[in-house]
């Protein structure tokens, strides 16, 4: 990238007394923005020679203003070969602002509250052009609470001759709506070194702050993922290899005793052993290729009957309800929903499967199933159980993935998981209410918008 | 090896396994009475009630799964190796686990061994029997 152009030769060549100063400032600045819109180089070197070369037009600008101390006006003496270059130079630097969106600003004299805005940073901020008078306080105002304070510093104690300052921050426009910029500025020193004056530009960068937080929660959903991921390798590293343990012991086992016709040992435990180990390895690798398709691919939705899924589950899980000597309380109305039902019966089996369970621990026990609205636009499914319920630190624990806080009961910590991940994929959310010795209920939440037709009274 | 044959406690919850060990154990002949708890809270239990017994009855030596229900192993384990009455029992985790993470922290909470269950049969015995050679004659340690 050329350090000046041709112009900005020519210029210092014809008035030397001009501040080099604002040359380089100006060119600093002009070469920062680019670069941080990301032009080709080329594109950064054209640009750059545009705004060195218009340092003196911006001057003229600034003068022109009156608001500027410290300018010397002395144009009027300037041979009529340099008043053409001074326009031509005035028209690029206009042209060039004007492109790349840039509104500059100039605090003259950083002593008194007094700023000045170009044309370009009115519009900006939603005004027409000396619609107000800025003022450094104004700007204070106009400043995002949660910004203020690190950009009011920031300006205080710019640093002469530093690279262009950047920093980003939320202005309030006129409508009041608050907009992210992308803000560059420099300083020069007074006599006595501290800082005089401080100049810089302003970018509307709203649209690409968007973008960057699109970007993040992409990044942190791949994280959880890759988390996700993890767990899952250690419970390969774990629970699936304690099955084959016993399977490969047993076995072994088996054969020494069949080489000696089983002289002395039963062959049946061994056996069963083995059948057991291998029952649950099975299960837990069906659970875990369950999990891992859940929203691989789009999904079939259809009406699903609410209270025909609990009909079917109330036989599936006839078992389990009668080893828990639990009651089935299933409040009506229920309704249809627009689901994939592989989804909603394995939602719902888990949670009554759970409540069973977990929730089942007096002689008779009894749970609750219903349906009610939760909030505008929302709906909710609840199962109930008044079981020993669960301390609120631990809610968070039990739908996460391979979390079990009670081993003693069968299970492979991934039910719940299931439910949670099932439901972030219908724009839902499960959760659990509960407190220790209070029972426990497990809520599903999702959108209105998935009801195909009123709850129907059936239970 | 003349010495009384050592108590050891088998910590494991998986009763296959636990039965796997036990007749590993006794193919090695290395000698070990063989008391086994099945939940951290059970093995933190026999190992305070036979400290108060006589020498012969005390825990010598302890084998730990580390993936217990409840209480966890590497909870147990800490709780062994910060109390004076029972830190001096040595301490083997015997797991399925390889993860770098649970050898670590069983390492940081003075584990003296971390062994990982083998699948393969041959190499699980082996496992055992390497164990009883090494661990066997600790009563003859004449620092113990």
């Amino acid at each position: 990238m050329p350090r000046t152009s041709p112009q900005a030769d020519t210029s210092s060549r014809a008035k030397p007394a001009w501040p080099a100063a604002w040359l380089a400032l100006l060119a600093l600045l002009g070469t920062a923005l680019c670069a941080r819109l990301e032009f080709d180089p080329a594109a950064c070197a054209l640009a750059f020679a545009f705004f060195a070369a218009a340092a003196v037009g911006l001057r003229l600008i600034v003068f022109k203003s009156g608001s500027v101390p410290n300018v010397r006006p002395s144009e009027d003496a300037a041979p009529p070969k340099v008043e053409t270059a001074l326009r031509l130079s005035e028209e690029r630097l206009q042209l060039a602002v004007e492109g790349a969106g840039v509104g500059i600003w100039d605090w003259p004299d950083v002593s008194t509250d007094q700023i000045w805005w170009a044309d370009k940073t009115y519009e900006l901020l939603g005004y027409t052009p000396g619609e107000i008078q800025p003022t450094i306080s104004h700007f204070a105002e106009m400043l995002h609470p949660d910004d203020s304070a690190r950009v009011i510093d920031s300006l205080r104690v710019l640093k002469p001759q530093s690279f262009a300052r950047q920093s980003e921050y939320r202005l309030r426009t006129k409508s009041g709506e608050y907009r992210w910029f992308l803000s560059s500025s420099v300083a020069t020193l007074a006599p006595d070194e501290s800082t005089a004056r401080v100049i810089g530009a302003i970018q509307d960068v709203h649209e690409r702050r968007a973008t960057d937080e699109l970007l993040r929660r992409a990044n942190e959903g791949l994280r959880n993922k890759s988390e996700e991921m993890e767990q899952i390798l250690y419970i390969v590293s774990h629970d699936l290899k304690s099955p084959l343990v016993t399977i490969h012991g047993f076995a072994h086992l088996l054969r020494e005793s069949a080489l000696e016709g089983f002289r002395d040992e039963d062959p049946l435990p061994s056996i069963d052993r083995i059948a057991k180990a291998a029952k649950h390895m099975g299960a837990l690798i069906e659970d875990i290729l369950q999990f891992s398709r859940i929203g691989r691919a789009p999904e079939e939705t259809e009406d699903v009957d609410l209270a025909a899924v609990i009909d079917e589950q109330r036989l599936a899980l006839a078992d389990e309800t009668r080893l828990a000597n639990c009651d089935w309380e299933v409040r009506a109305p229920l309704p249809v929903l627009r689901a994939n039902r592989t989804r909603l019966v394995q939602v719902m089996q888990n949670l009554i499967g759970n409540a069973l369970k977990y929730g089942c621990d007096k002689e008779r026990n009894r749970i609750v199933i219903g349906f009610e609205p939760a909030g505008p636009g929302r709906c909710q499914i609840y199962v109930q159980d008044f079981g020993p319920g669960i301390h609120p630190s631990n809610h968070g624990r039990v739908f996460a993935l391979f979390q079990r806080l009670e081993k003693r009961k069968p299970g492979n910590g991934l039910g719940l998981a299931i439910v949670k991940r099932v439901m972030e994929l219908y724009q839902g959310e499960a959760r659990v209410e509960s407190a220790l010795g209070q029972g426990a209920r497990f809520i599903l939440e999702f959108p209105e918008a998935m009801l195909a037709a009123p709850a129907s009274s059936r239970a | 090896m003349q010495s009384p044959p050592l108590n050891l406690l088998l910590v494991e919850d998986n009763d296959d396994h636990a039965e796997l060990i036990r007749m590993s154990l006794a193919k090695s002949g290395a000698g070990f009475r063989v008391i086994r708890a099945s939940d951290g809270d059970a093995a933190l239990r026999v190992l305070r009630e036979r400290r108060a017994l006589s020498a012969d009855e005390r825990i010598d030596l302890v084998l730990l799964d580390i993936n217990l229900p409840g209480k966890s192993g590497l909870d147990v384990l800490q709780e062994i190796k910060s109390d004076p009455a029972l830190r001096s029992a040595p301490v083997i985790a015997l797991t399925t686990s390889d993860a770098e993470k649970d050898r670590a922290l069983a390492y940081q909470r003075h584990a003296n061994s971390y062994l990982v269950k083998p699948v393969d049969y041959d190499r699980f015995l082996e496992l055992v029997e390497d164990f009883a050679a090494y661990w066997g004659r600790w009563n003859q340690n004449p620092f113990r």
